[in-house]
């Protein structure tokens, strides 16, 4: 038990970001995205959820992120976990009117 | 009595919630004008993005053309932009690997190569609701062949939401920053892809 308790420490002290890291849920219910910014923490998980009737195509064009989701069908849903701290844009392929910033922290 | 075994056919048919199919929408265009640049491996590399549904890596080329592009201004006739795909490492689940910056891992097995090209010519023969102006489009097999089945279609679809820059995603993007720090942009792709190695 108590060995436990110790292993639970050191893992919290080594790993601060991922004992507190959590689900950041991004829905997409027509032409756009439900927040306009979003403050994150490095560690946390973006989750999007395409509850529209369009495809998506969500990416991230900086270099530190570099990410492109691809083709997101209607109901579907994506993840993207978040490892560098920065100031990013998230935008859609598919409609260009569709962005969003992105602070992620350490 | 052929009326009478017409109507209910007629009736049935009209209140019939079934789907009604729509006709298949017209091609974009030609199959594609654009021609398997042999040495894409020369061109310039200026970036990569880790393709989610694909579970590949996209590793970014410019010809040297396409290389002489100013900022905010259309590319150059004759650039050549090439995204060669390169499959991701996964785990004995299927699930990606990441390196220590959470980014994909790349192997050696090239997906597949896509191709955008900007000629004068190239385009006229596009659909004027999808053309891209004067680039056309193409993904190839390692061999060089057009990928079976290929249309320009989903590229074009695409690549229209960028018409206010040239139909370009990420170029654009690293014209601007190239000409604000030439030097140090230089040294940061030096070292992208030695780390790649």
């Amino acid at each position: 038990m108590r060995n436990r308790v110790l292993l639970s420490c050191f893992a919290a002290l080594a790993f601060p970001a991922l004992a507190s890291a959590a689900d950041i849920v991004i829905e997409m219910p027509g032409i756009n995205f439900t927040q306009k910014k979003i403050v994150a923490k490095v560690g946390d998980t973006l989750k999007f959820k395409n509850s529209s009737g369009y495809n998506h195509n969500v990416y991230v064009p900086e270099e530190e992120i570099g990410a492109n989701m691809g083709d997101m069908q209607p109901g579907s849903e994506w993840a993207l976990p978040l490892y560098k701290p920065g100031k990013y844009e998230l935008l859609c392929g598919y409609h260009k009117n569709m962005k969003m910033t992105l602070e992620v922290k350490k | 009595m052929k009326r009478l075994i017409l109507l209910p056919a007629l009736l049935l048919t009209a209140c019939s919630s079934a789907p009604v199919a729509t006709p298949p929408a017209a091609p974009a265009g030609p199959v594609t004008s654009v021609k398997y640049p042999a040495d894409w491996q020369n061109y310039a590399y200026y970036g990569q993005t880790d393709r989610y549904d694909f579970k590949t890596i996209r590793f970014l080329y410019a010809n040297p053309t396409a290389m002489t592009a100013k900022p905010g201004a259309p590319l150059p006739y004759g650039s050549v932009l090439v995204m060669v795909d390169r499959k991701a490492k996964l785990d004995e689940k299927g699930n990606i690997v990441r390196d220590k910056n959470g980014r994909f891992v790349p192997t050696d097995e090239i997906f597949r190569i896509s191709v955008q090209e900007k000629q004068q010519g190239f385009g006229a023969a596009i659909r004027e609701d999808l053309r891209n102006g004067d680039w056309e489009f193409a993904i190839f097999e390692t061999s060089g062949a057009v990928k079976k089945g290929f249309k320009q279609d989903a590229c074009l679809n695409c690549h229209f939401s960028r018409r206010d820059n040239d139909f370009v995603f990420l170029f654009d993007r690293f014209i601007a920053r190239k000409s604000k720090s030439k030097r140090a942009f230089v040294e940061q792709v030096r070292a992208a892809e030695l780390a790649r190695r």
